[in-house]
């Protein structure tokens, strides 16, 4: 998602910015199939929910509980295909967005 | 004491809700009730199933109908509750079936810290746990990733024995990829879903990318996890009748 490590939710806000850490990222640079990008832009993430594993709405209240209880260690990247359609990640990516992040 | 009138008693002991495990392990306790029967735990889970007195909430968790109107939300979600709210809880409940079933079979439990504050039957899940921090098992990449996953067994010598990850609604790939990244342990990986997710879970499995864990990857249904629950409970009860506990 991006760089620039923080803990707080209070300060993530004047960030613009939730890094994700180095691991995840590392991880997903071990597989040809992945391509890691620092930075994301929020607004240009599409949603097709055909593209979904598995279909499900997001919960508000998930990503409430996300919020309040926020854990950088389990900031993963989100996922999408070239085209900047999500695969994986709507409760990240709402969260991103309560938090007014402009990146992900 | 009839044994209906047993199970009702544990259970309005207990909110008027149970698993089968716990009524398992708690309905043979009560005094003045007599269970001249071999099988006693498949009467108990008869008498659950008794639609008169009984409702099933989900795999493994019945209730009383009398209680019906007066069981707290993460139990019973309200009828006009989103499918997503209740599938948030449907998470936190197995995710907590897994502890106990980790508990009662001895191994260390943890859970992500994220999820310490969810609530499985009324109680945190963090109090359930009997772990709170993760072991430094290995390198501290490796832990950053571990301390993710949604329920981690440990043995007795503080090495990963099974991790779960339990997939409601979110990418079964990811979770592969987090099992992955843990292979050099000798651990189990379980994917816990819905029945309905067993052929993208065996679809995924076939890639080459996860060629090193296929043989130790499984997948866990529900209702299997549910079955998985309740036999660990009645193991325990026979354990503790003959002093083994």
């Amino acid at each position: 998602m991006s760089i620039q490590e923080q803990r707080k939710p209070l300060t993530i806000t004047s960030s613009k910015y939730i890094p994700s850490p180095e691991h995840w990222k590392e991880m997903f640079r071990k597989y040809h199939f992945y391509e890691v990008k620092e930075r994301l832009a929020i607004d240009e993430i599409k949603i097709n929910r055909a593209l979904f594993d598995f279909n499900n709405k997001v919960c508000i209240s998930s990503v409430e509980y996300m919020l309040n209880n926020f854990e950088l260690d389990a900031w993963m990247p989100v996922t999408v295909t070239e085209k900047m359609f999500l695969l994986d990640g709507q409760h990240r990516l709402a969260c991103a967005k309560k938090l007014g992040l402009e990146l992900s | 004491m009839k044994q209906y009138e047993a199970v009702i008693k544990v259970m309005e002991a207990n909110g008027g809700y149970a698993t089968l495990g716990f009524l398992n392990q708690e309905v043979l306790k009560v005094e003045g009730c007599e269970w001249q029967t071999k099988t006693p735990f498949a009467s108990i889970r008869r008498i659950v199933q008794d639609e008169r007195s009984f409702f099933k909430i989900r795999p493994g968790l019945w209730a009383l109908r009398t209680y019906k109107d007066k069981l707290p939300p993460d139990i019973l979600p309200a009828r006009n509750q989103p499918k997503a709210k209740i599938e948030e809880f449907n998470h936190t409940y197995y995710q907590g079936l897994l502890v106990e079933v980790g508990n009662l079979s001895k191994y260390k439990t943890f859970i992500p810290n994220q999820d310490k504050n969810k609530l499985f039957l009324g109680k945190k899940l963090c109090d359930i746990t009997t772990v709170s921090e993760i072991f430094d098992f290995g390198y501290d990449h490796i832990i950053r990733r571990a301390k993710t996953i949604d329920v981690v067994w440990f043995n007795e010598r503080n090495m990963p024995a099974s991790l779960f990850e339990v997939e409601h609604s979110t990418d079964i790939q990811n979770s592969l990829l987090k099992f992955t990244e843990l292979q050099d342990f000798y651990a189990n990986f379980f994917i816990v879903a819905d029945t309905a997710r067993k052929k993208e879970f065996e679809d995924k499995l076939r890639y080459a990318v996860f060629s090193a864990i296929c043989q130790r990857s499984k997948f866990l249904s529900y209702d299997q996890l549910s079955e998985w629950h309740t036999s660990t409970y009645k193991a325990a009860s026979v354990k503790s009748s003959i002093g083994m506990l």
